[in-house]
């Protein structure tokens, strides 16, 4: 056939060479060419790349990533099957967290500022629309470490060790502990902190995982994180459940993507989830839907408790009594044949009660038409879904830390989660597949590097007396949390910082935090003005990104990108049930002028002792933590035998590198001895009594989403999308381009409130955000944001949504007013509420105002 | 024989993007050892939109698709003038990039607009259902790569494949008529 | 774009260059065959030399448009002689059609500007002539079959399109001569006399082409209204769309009525040779030619492909 081809071919020669001059040479080629017909077939070998095991550091799921090199560059990204946290297959962030390695944008030098003058550019509705250049000189890591050094020993010889505050992931701690500091202040109050205070009550300390893939109904109370927000391991386990056809429902004001894929979307009205999940437990306990085995052998339903001080009743042996149905008296525990699970009597005059009795007294009132008046769901839907959730089994209620109703970012998120506590527990779903699965090694495992110094710089330069036991996030108002989470309450800060309370500070230490992570922004802009103007401070930040924080700084510290440094061990664990150990071999720094965080540490540690005049031999004999002295062998040999005790397994250093991967899962276990007071399961929790809150589910209305909104009032709804995480994710071009398609860059408005404000597609708008909940208004009574609109069915007429952390406001990264013009919900006016114990930020309880900009 | 096929289920499809994120990342290194600077640009080759539809509070997203339909009558190979597009014996749709002279008919042509311009090759361009992995018993890059595992390839013609039970619940968006693609879509 | 569910891709790829090669072959395509009919009818030897030279110069400017609009012109050989030629192909087809026209148009040119003035020579011509008249038309019908053969553009995927590309590049083909030929015809020898009468016959011809092609039109873009989404949008977007300055300006008024106007009101009416008659018919062959290529250009821009994933 090629043959009768080519003749063709020399034929139409003699034609074709009029129009289309051919030489000889060409001519040959083609007979060539003819041979070799597809080439696709035998193209290059992909496989035969040089591959690179890595780990994301993106979320806390930690999945297993294997980077791909070409020609000595990082250009795939894939992941490894046997890393069971990710299945494989890593989500869009971590697969394309290339970009952001060679971001062009990154620092790449430390950097110091020219322009004493800083701040925010406003337009004429007081809307923020700039930040002023603050025309950097690039200065060499020397200079910079002098300068940061010089300041924090002046700090701590004049005023004390108190005056240097850590505010970061917890980045740093090291050398705050060498320091002498208390205050380390985390993000944990806008974040997770109401799971930890009212669940690890509950379990002993620990927390439960929603066991998703493998249940028959799933109900949502604003989770969001198998699929909107695609934490990868619940992603994949959600989409399972979906695959099997389970039930889904979730309540949510807008149609999240969870939502999206449900059997059945109730758009709640916002805040009002605990009123719904309230009249659930009632309908269950007055309906008796309720597992009575399950309560009685593994919760503290049927234990007694004094009815006016909540507290155990307990024997003169110290035993914890129960009524027993079968001698009809009240007896010790363990000595109990049937223990009623409701009964109210008399012991020692006291007035005596079970657990549950006073449980269902204290929900009577909370109907389901009294939830439905709240949360405008109709009460024969409540009744439904809890007469559902009690038969369907296994049943799940999904939940992950900053979850709609039940995070911090609302005034109810503490006692929503005693209330799906109670649920999960009436109904038996506890330590089950497909129910909740309470991970034996809590979230936070112990370090294995310790980060704690042997001796600090405060033992020579002491805190002030009028000072000790302050600390500027006020974490000591809040003992339960502190408790639980140690480190600070974050929106509290920046408040205190300018207001000096309760000391003034003197130097700031920034990891990261976008200003998107923070509150208010120009309460951010006058406390580092105020630390660095007025009390003639240093502001630091330590980025990857000349962001907007970098931009409000002093001095800017170049870090390293996650995916670069190594080789270590990385560890994951508490997802989809998995614990899992994995060798990081990294990647050599893109930029030569970035360095590691423990390496900044270190070096700052030394240069501060040398000004302080602590010579070398001393700082390392007495008082440098282990994670400054111990060289990176032993450090990954100190925490792969950690991980080894959790897995049970005992790999070498040298088994991990050619093995690269090795994950276990775990399972249900049976519920004996937890580590709470009595044992058991607390549905009502005598920890939390113990430091003065009150045990019981409580109603609580929002702080601010009370009477009716008025004409251009609107409640907050904030939500991160799944192919972003953070500011710093914002800046990889190809996850911009798929927010565009899904309208994260723009807030959500529902059409009927567009066409009251006149609002068209793309229109901008600006977002005023009341400072009237706050301490005090700094200078206006609000700060406004400008943000663009999209119009959509998928939300509630009186709801907003504002995607977390699109926007940027510094132009010195390409994600430069990409989003709402730096607005999102986490951007609130400063506000804390002591009466919480979980310290809470209540961030998205807030109405704000839309104003259509002419 | 051998079929090459995909199914698209939209009913756990979350459109995070990662199948496109794939392949590009996959197929940039694949042609750049064609041509060095050459590229495969972020939803060319595979891609998808957002469409919301209904009202509140029945509204909903769908993920459409897009990507090549491997077309077991592909009117791009039909229209080719020089052979440049063909189809392989599994079934597959790929381009000879030795034989293109850029006419674009193809490119026109495709009912499902699965064809654009790559500016470096300058030449057409489109899903190849990565084909230098599938000969090496490896996935498409998006169907390995896609987190809900929302996109699932294999052989139409084995009936113990994934896809031909999954090809059952599926629709096939053969439009015009007559196409007969081997991408099948289970809608949301 | 987006709408009721099917996504709307806007044909962008091809463009003023093939427009260009669309109009050129249709109006070389059929310039011929009139030379040809005058060399039949009355053996019209500058009417034969006029008409071949158009045909040949114009197809192989529409060749090289064509070439050049290719992505890789360097490789265009390679449509004629590729290995694996695919004769399923229209634009297979069609390059062959193109380049046997190209070589005959050449050859019949030949005999007239070359001038062998021999007896014997008439054969050649009629030969010649019938073989690059059955090529041209076939070149003029394929540039509709090209844009035809498409199935993803409803808009385009209809029998009415290669009619109306014949209809229009006769308009195009006929007003051409009628701007060159009275010239060249005053200008030759023993033709004067036939410069009046030839250019009325073909003027004629060219008007009613026009309205034929002005119907044609109409009736192509009503049954597009009445078609499926994208021959809709496409109508749409021609009538009072992004392209409806080009179609209603360029197309319908300065391609069509004002020629119609200036042959039906002033050179129909003038039997008698004069060089305003020789102007206007200039100024009304430019007015067509530009009518004739906005009108490929239009369909072409107007072409868009509909997705329906689900």
């Amino acid at each position: 056939m090629l043959e009768m081809k080519r003749r063709d071919f020399l034929k139409l020669m003699a034609i074709s060479s009029a129009i289309f001059a051919l030489s000889s040479s060409e001519l040959k080629l083609i007979a060539l060419k003819e041979k070799k017909e597809n080439k696709e077939d035998d193209r290059a070998n992909i496989s035969k790349l040089e591959r690179r095991y890595l780990m994301c550091s993106i979320c806390e799921g930690h999945c297993v990533l294997v980077g791909s090199m070409l020609n000595g560059k990082l250009a795939k990204i894939e992941g490894d099957s046997r890393d069971w946290v990710s299945h494989g297959r890593p989500c869009v962030k971590g697969k394309t967290s290339h970009l952001i390695l060679y971001d062009p944008d990154r620092l790449k030098a430390p950097l110091k500022r020219t322009n004493s003058d800083r701040g925010f550019i406003l337009d004429k509705n007081g809307a923020i629309i700039d930040m002023k250049d603050p025309k950097w000189v690039e200065i060499s890591w020397d200079e910079a470490l002098d300068i940061v050094a010089s300041k924090i020993a002046e700090a701590i010889k004049t005023w004390g060790p108190q005056s240097v505050v850590f505010i970061g992931h917890g980045r740093g701690a090291d050398l705050a502990s060498l320091i002498g500091t208390p205050n380390v202040v985390k993000h944990h109050t806008t974040c997770h902190s109401t799971w930890d205070v009212s669940l690890r009550p509950a379990f002993g300390g620990k927390l439960p995982v929603a066991d998703l893939a493998n249940a028959k109904l799933i109900i949502s109370f604003g989770y969001d994180q198998g699929a909107g927000k695609s934490r990868n391991p619940a992603a994949w386990s959600f989409a399972e459940a979906i695959r099997k056809g389970t039930e889904v429902i979730v309540f949510e004001p807008r149609l999240s993507e969870t939502a999206n894929k449900a059997t059945e979307w109730i758009p709640i009205k916002p805040g009002t989830d605990l009123a719904v999940t309230l009249a659930m437990a009632n309908v269950i306990l007055n309906e008796g839907l309720y597992d009575k085995n399950f309560l009685i052998k593994y919760t503290n339903a049927p234990i007694i408790v004094d009815q006016s001080t909540l507290r155990y009743i307990k024997n003169e042996k110290g035993q914890l009594l129960v009524y027993d149905e079968f001698f009809r008296e009240v007896k010790p525990i363990d000595e109990a044949v049937r223990p009623a699970l409701f009964w109210r009597g008399k012991i020692d005059n006291k007035n005596a009660i079970t657990v549950l009795q006073a449980i269902r007294d204290y929900i009577k009132g909370y109907t389901p038409q009294w939830a439905e008046k709240i949360s405008e769901v109709s009460a024969s839907k409540i009744i439904e879904i809890a007469r559902k959730f009690a038969i369907i089994k296994p049943a799940c209620i999904g939940h992950w830390k900053r979850s709609g109703g039940t995070g911090p970012s609302r005034a109810q998120g503490v006692e929503t989660y005693k209330v799906l506590t109670l649920l999960m527990a009436l109904t038996g779903n506890i330590e089950k597949f497909g129910g909740w699965i309470i991970n034996k090694n809590a979230k936070f495992i112990k370090k294995a590097v310790s980060k704690k110094a042997h001796k600090s710089f405060a033992e020579l330069y002491p805190i002030p007396k009028k000072y000790q036991g302050k600390t500027v996030d006020e974490k000591e108002k809040f003992p339960l949390y502190y408790k639980m989470l140690k480190e600070g309450a974050y929106q509290k800060v920046w408040y205190n910082i300018l207001n000096d309370k309760p000391y003034p500070i003197k130097v700031l230490i920034i990891w990261g935090q976008g200003l998107q992570a923070t509150i208010d922004y120009e309460i951010v802009e006058k406390a580092i003005k105020h630390v660095s103007d007025d009390n003639k401070g240093l502001v630091v930040n330590i980025n990857i990104y000349p962001d907007g924080m970098a931009v409000l700084a002093d001095v800017v510290l170049p870090e390293k990108m996650f995916l670069e440094g190594g080789p270590s061990v990385g560890y994951s664990e508490s997802f989809d049930m998995t614990h899992r150990i994995n060798w990081i071999e990294g990647i050599p720094p893109i930029y030569p002028g970035v360095k590691s965080m423990e390496w900044i540490a270190t070096q700052l540690a030394y240069r501060i002792a040398e000004k302080l005049g602590i010579s070398k031999d001393t700082l390392e004999k007495e008082y440098l933590p282990e994670s400054m002295l111990l060289s990176s062998e032993e450090k990954i040999e100190k925490e792969l035998s950690l991980y080894n005790s959790k897995l049970g397994t005992s790999l070498t250093p040298e088994e991990l590198e050619k093995v690269k991967v090795y994950s276990v899962k775990w399972e249900p276990t049976n519920l004996t001895r937890l580590a709470t007071e009595s044992g058991r399961i607390e549905i009502l929790s005598m920890e939390v009594l113990k430091y003065g809150y009150n045990p019981l589910p409580v109603w609580k209305n929002s702080f601010t989403y009370k009477g009716p909104l008025a004409k251009n009032e609107l409640a907050i709804i904030s939500s991160v999308f799944a192919m972003n995480r953070h500011s710093k994710t914002v800046n990889n071009p190809w996850l911009r381009y798929f927010l565009k398609k899904h309208n994260a860059d723009k807030i959500w408005l529902h059409p009927i409130i567009a066409d009251r404000l006149g609002l068209k597609e793309e229109d901008f708008v600006v977002i005023e955000y009341s400072r009237s909940f706050g301490p005090q208004p700094v200078t206006k009574p609000s700060f406004n944001l400008l943000a663009r609109v999209h119009i959509t069915e998928a939300i509630r007429p009186d709801s907003i949504l504002i995607p977390h952390g699109t926007g940027q406001l510094s132009k010195f990264m390409s994600s430069y007013k990409f989003g709402t013009y730096g607005g999102d919900g986490t951007t609130k006016p400063i506000f804390i509420n002591y009466e919480d114990p979980s310290a809470s930020a209540h961030d998205q309880d807030f109405i704000v105002k839309i104003i259509k900009i002419r | 024989m051998t079929r090459y096929g995909m199914v698209i289920n939209l009913k756990t499809c979350i459109g995070c993007g990662a199948c496109v994120a794939a392949c590009s990342e996959e197929n940039s290194i694949i042609l750049s050892m064609i041509k060095r600077e050459a590229k495969v640009q972020l939803g060319t080759r595979t891609d998808f939109e957002v469409v919301e539809e209904g009202t509140f509070p029945n509204a909903m997203r769908v993920y459409y698709h897009h990507i090549c339909m491997q077309c077991e009558r592909p009117p791009c190979v039909e229209v080719c003038p020089t052979g440049a597009s063909y189809i392989t014996k599994d079934g597959v749709v790929l381009i000879n990039y030795n034989y293109c002279i850029g006419c674009r008919y193809c490119v026109v042509t495709c009912p499902y607009g699965a064809r654009y311009v790559n500016k470096w090759l300058k030449a057409p361009d489109k899903c190849t259902f990565c084909y230098h992995r599938v000969k090496e018993g490896l996935l498409p890059a998006c169907v390995e790569a896609c987190p809900t595992h929302s996109r699932i390839f294999g052989d139409l013609d084995n009936p113990n494949s994934e896809v031909s039970h999954l090809m059952l619940k599926a629709v096939s968006p053969n439009q015009p008529k007559g196409t007969e693609t081997k991408v099948f879509i289970i809608p949301p | 774009m987006m709408e009721n569910g099917i996504i709307l891709v806007w044909q962008h790829w091809w463009g003023s260059l093939i427009a260009g090669y669309l109009f050129l072959g249709g109006l070389a395509g059929l310039a011929l065959p009139i030379a040809y009919y005058y060399w039949i009818k009355e053996r019209n030897k500058v009417m034969s030399a006029v008409g071949s030279l158009i045909a040949f110069i114009g197809i192989i400017l529409g060749l090289f448009l064509l070439v050049i609009d290719l992505k890789r012109p360097e490789k265009a050989y390679l449509a004629l002689a590729s290995p694996a030629l695919n004769w399923k192909s229209w634009m297979t087809i069609g390059t062959y059609i193109i380049s046997l026209y190209t070589i005959f148009s050449g050859l019949y040119a030949l005999p007239f500007i070359v001038k062998v003035p021999s007896p014997r020579v008439t054969k050649y011509p009629t030969v010649i002539g019938a073989i690059a008249t059955f090529l041209g038309v076939a070149t003029a019908v394929y540039t509709g079959f090209l844009l035809g053969a498409i199935k993803s553009i409803t808009f385009w995927n209809t029998p009415i399109l290669p009619v109306l590309f014949v209809v229009s590049g006769l308009s195009a083909g006929l007003c051409i001569y009628c701007a060159v030929s009275p010239a060249v015809l005053r200008l030759s020898k023993g033709f004067e006399k036939h410069a009046a009468r030839i250019r009325l016959q073909l003027q004629r011809l060219d008007a009613y082409s026009l309205m034929t092609e002005l119907f044609l039109l109409f009736v192509y873009l009503d049954t597009a209204m009445w078609g499926d989404t994208g021959m809709k949008e496409a109508a749409k977007s021609i009538l009072y769309g992004n392209l409806a300055p080009y179609f209603w300006i360029l197309v319908v008024v300065v391609g069509t009525i004002i020629p119609l106007i200036l042959l039906f009101g002033y050179t129909l009416r003038i039997k008698e040779e004069s060089k305003t008659a020789i102007a206007i018919s200039v100024i009304a062959a430019i007015l067509i030619l530009i009518g004739s290529f906005t009108l490929r250009y239009v369909i072409l821009k107007a072409g868009v492909i509909q997705i329906s994933l689900i």
